[in-house]
């Protein structure tokens, strides 16, 4: 019962995505968190423990997610939903309909659709941000001056300072933010 | 009688031929298919973090080394796979596999991109779930964590600068972030409404 739960779900996310990784974040997170699959915490580590390791980060999401609620098998169906109607729907284009993304209906819907991705990844980022900058587990808005914690305000300036500089891959900041924060807390 | 026993023996062999070629057309078939999954587990290896990165792996793969299609063809399958839902890594494959060997080549080349990730990400899991006991590993992912949070904003800085063109793409954007954030809707309802808004607004303007 949870494994066909873990399919519906993940294939739910895999036909509302759009945009790759990034935008799978929201849609993911929404699901995960509802059914109790990972708390905010642990899905501000998943995402770290997807970019730094092989492989596409919503596979990888899929992948840690499903097993982390449904054991090896869990992982399996969790990554072979969240593919499958990209699949069925990219054999389609491919047999019937090569030129279906220069379409003018296609094109009308992206640019909305686009605008509409980047409103719900900016909510994903306001949850990463309370749980990545405050000292308890879920801050409060409103305690705001109270609950935060400088040192990871501290590390996220830099970090920020340091992508636009140096344009490295983003392995290299989790590494280095990881060994700076086993330091100073 | 003897013409007979002569057509009979001709139909055995010419039978006989048919299996044969069958057979080769099978076995190169079934070596293509894995040499497909290979190419694509490959790539889903060496590409950490998706998306874009994944283009020059798949160029010296299936470019340079197998000489099985184009940098356009190439191309062409990425932005195609930008426009279907869910991972453009799997999509591009699904695309590039279908051209190499139809629905079966397809399939292999999906199962391999996606198989190092499942391989990948159980060792990790298994190891971050003891790991995660020590403080210092608590300790360092509070500074992953505010790492991540530097590197999704800015990867959205960059996604505002693509999808932001006009006035309405402004009012769409952050209509879908009150009501997400708010909690009144679900981030799916947000993507059918927001195409059909998008039709709606931009559809008559493209079509000329």
């Amino acid at each position: 019962m949870n494994i066909l739960i873990l399919f519906i779900e993940f294939f739910k996310v895999g036909i509302f995505s759009y945009g790759g990784g990034l935008a799978m974040l929201p849609l993911l997170q929404e699901t995960a968190l509802d059914k109790g699959w990972v708390t905010v915490t642990e899905f501000a580590d998943l995402i770290a423990i997807s970019q730094s390791t092989p492989g596409p980060i919503a596979i990888n999401m899929a992948t840690y997610i499903g097993f982390s609620s449904g054991g090896v098998f869990g992982a399996l169906v969790a990554s072979i939903a969240v593919i499958l109607p990209g699949f069925i729907l990219a054999i389609i284009v491919a047999t019937f309909l090569q030129r279906f993304n220069e379409h003018p209906l296609v094109k009308s819907a992206f640019i909305a659709l686009k605008a509409a991705v980047l409103g719900l990844v900016c909510t994903a980022i306001v949850q990463v941000a309370l749980v990545s900058l405050y000292t308890v587990e879920q801050g409060n808005l409103l305690r705001f001056y109270r609950d935060i914690d400088f040192r990871a305000i501290a590390v996220f300036l830099i970090m920020i300072l340091g992508i636009l500089k140096f344009k490295k891959h983003p392995i290299v900041y989790i590494v280095i933010a990881g060994v700076a924060g086993a330091i100073i807390w | 009688m003897n013409k007979l026993k002569k057509g009979y023996v001709a139909t055995i062999q010419l039978l006989k031929k048919l299996l044969e070629s069958f057979k080769g057309f099978f076995n190169n078939d079934v070596k293509k298919l894995f040499e497909i999954y290979k190419s694509f587990f490959i790539v889903g290896l060496l590409t950490i973090g998706g998306g874009i990165a994944m283009l020059p792996i798949i160029e010296k793969e299936l470019i340079e080394k197998k000489k099985w299609c184009t940098d356009d063809e190439i191309l062409e399958s990425y932005s195609v796979a930008q426009s279907l839902p869910g991972v453009i890594a799997s999509n591009t494959a699904v695309f590039v596999g279908h051209k190499l060997k139809g629905i079966l080549g397809s399939i292999f080349a999906v199962l391999g991109v996606i198989s190092p990730s499942i391989i990948i990400i159980l060792i990790v899991a298994t190891v971050f779930t003891r790991l995660n006991d020590y403080i210092i590993v608590q300790n360092a992912f509070k500074g992953i964590r505010a790492a991540v949070l530097a590197l999704l904003v800015t990867a959205i800085y960059r996604m505002i600068k693509n999808a932001i063109v006009d006035y309405y793409t402004i009012i769409i954007a952050g209509i879908s972030f009150v009501l997400v954030m708010g909690s009144f809707v679900s981030p799916m309802l947000i993507i059918v409404a927001a195409s059909l808004v998008g039709i709606l607004i931009y559809y008559r303007r493209i079509k000329g």
